[in-house]
């Protein structure tokens, strides 16, 4: 693409937008790059998108995010220069820190002419050499400034998904031991035990833990239905998984597909046919408010 | 503006420090004007990522992800004045679209001419755009508004919507450029 081969007033809404796929992308971002026209165009599509976001109901970021801004901050501290130069810069087509910016890294521009030939080939060379040796220094620091980053990131992950792993094994391993405490009734005849259930939910994140214990067996052909119920009015039940207890009543529910910020005003557990129902079919067998 | 006041003779108020310094001053590892910045444009961008992502630890994620980017990279941002918060909020709504889509991060940012000439730094200019931005959008057809929705807050592609919609990829395309047309037109009228 050239600078004679503009960028289609289609396109360029679908570049800003993002839409476009590759190679398209790669090819419109490489011809904004060199043509002011098509760039200048961009710049009015993407001030018209300015105006359409401000149109999003403005509301305060968490009181805790400024903190946690700012904490970030200071662990990052920079290394700041003794005598720093700013230097001026063209626009960019992407954050310095991505890879079509490394790919697509500006040139420094030519050295100066001073005579005679010989020296300035030599000066020149030695120029090109430092530019380029420049140029590799720093794309190396920032690819391993990305790459530390990212190992840490990943290592915190590792460990946090090695815990969670271990939780999941606990709670959906069958022979792990589940127990009900409750007063001793009798020492000879053990007591009759209703059907319990605990939830454990995260509205923020759709994160749900449902066990049950002295569940009663079912009919062959049915299942049991966890529901979220919606606090929010009008709002129908959520089913949140089908489960059937083991041999001694006791089920659970992990990590059900929920949608996440639904804030919940209770549960209820119905039976329903094989495969689960739309809605919760009567009678409700455990209920939590 | 005016309201009345002859603001020649309004009592001086302190003039707040703009973009361009304050950059300089993250550049140099001024902590302190970070802390303006977030006071400055949090609120944009907030609240563009909690329309996109409509999860609000999500949202302040995203918004974490660009002020440290700032913090990081303040070079890769044109001090220009007033157009700094346009950048911030396109950025909020790219990347809670590439959060939505689980992609790698991939903004193209170029130079932006905004489609007013207000300062979206400054508190009063900023809300009198938005008032201007949401009337102009109430005026649009309700095909044009409801494709740019989805366009633009629920990052559906255009061939996502015509699967949506059943509309022809060239009327999706027509509908989401001619809105956009519009509000430029009315916020420059």
């Amino acid at each position: 693409m050239n600078e004679a081969n503009h960028l289609t007033a289609d396109n360029l809404y679908l570049f800003a937008l993002q839409f476009l796929q590759e190679p398209e992308m790669r090819n419109a971002a490489a011809h904004l790059k060199e043509c002011a026209v098509c760039r200048a165009q961009l710049g009015e599509v993407q001030g018209e998108m300015v105006a359409y976001a401000l149109t999003a109901e403005m509301q305060s970021p968490p009181t805790q995010a400024r903190e946690r801004l700012l904490r970030q901050v200071a662990e990052e501290k920079k290394e700041v220069p003794a005598d720093p130069v700013e230097e001026p810069r063209e626009p960019m087509l992407y954050p310095r820190n991505s890879r079509m910016y490394l790919m697509d890294a500006p040139e420094e521009k030519e050295p100066r002419r001073v005579a005679p030939v010989m020296a300035w080939l030599g000066w020149g060379v030695v120029a090109c050499l430092a530019v380029v040796t420049g140029i590799q220094v720093d794309q190396r620091q920032m690819v391993q400034q990305d790459l530390d980053v990212a190992m840490a990131q990943l290592s915190q992950s590792q460990q946090q998904n090695g815990r969670a792993e271990q939780v999941l094994q606990t709670l959906r391993d069958p022979t792990a031991m589940q127990v009900a405490m409750h007063l001793p009734l009798s020492a000879t005849a053990p007591p009759k035990l209703d059907p319990e259930a605990h939830v454990i939910y995260l509205a923020r994140t759709g994160a749900l833990l449902f066990l049950a214990d002295h569940l009663d067996p079912l009919q062959s052909g049915t299942t049991y239905e966890l529901w979220l119920l919606p606090a929010q009015a009008g709002q129908p039940a959520i089913s949140a998984g089908l489960f059937k207890p083991d041999s001694n009543g006791n089920a659970s529910v992990v990590m059900p597909p929920l949608p996440k910020g639904v804030m919940a005003k209770g549960f209820g557990v119905t039976v329903e046919k094989d495969g689960g129902s739309q809605t919760p079919t009567a009678p409700i067998i455990l209920a939590g408010m | 503006m005016n309201n009345g006041v002859n603001e020649s003779k309004a009592v001086a108020q302190p003039e707040p420090e703009d973009d361009g310094a304050l950059l300089a001053r993250v550049q140099r590892g001024d902590e302190r004007a970070m802390a303006v910045f977030f006071d400055r444009y949090s609120k944009i961008v907030y609240s563009v990522a909690l329309r996109v992502l409509r999860d609000n630890a999500s949202a302040e994620d995203v918004m974490q992800e660009i002020f440290m980017q700032v913090w990081r990279t303040p070079h890769s941002f044109l001090p220009s004045k007033g157009v700094l918060g346009g950048w911030l909020a396109l950025l909020a709504r790219n990347r809670s679209i590439d959060r939505l889509r689980r992609r790698r991060p991939s903004e193209p940012i170029q130079e932006l001419t905004l489609a007013s000439a207000s300062n979206l730094g400054n508190d009063a200019e900023r809300s009198l755009l938005m008032q201007r931005a949401r009337a102009a959008v109430k005026l649009l057809p309700i095909e044009q508004r409801k494709t740019l929705e989805m366009a633009f807050f629920d990052g559906l592609t255009h061939n996502e919507i015509t699967e949506m919609t059943g509309d022809s990829v060239g009327t999706v395309k027509n509908r989401m450029r001619s809105a956009l047309l519009t509000l430029r037109k009315e916020l420059q009228a």
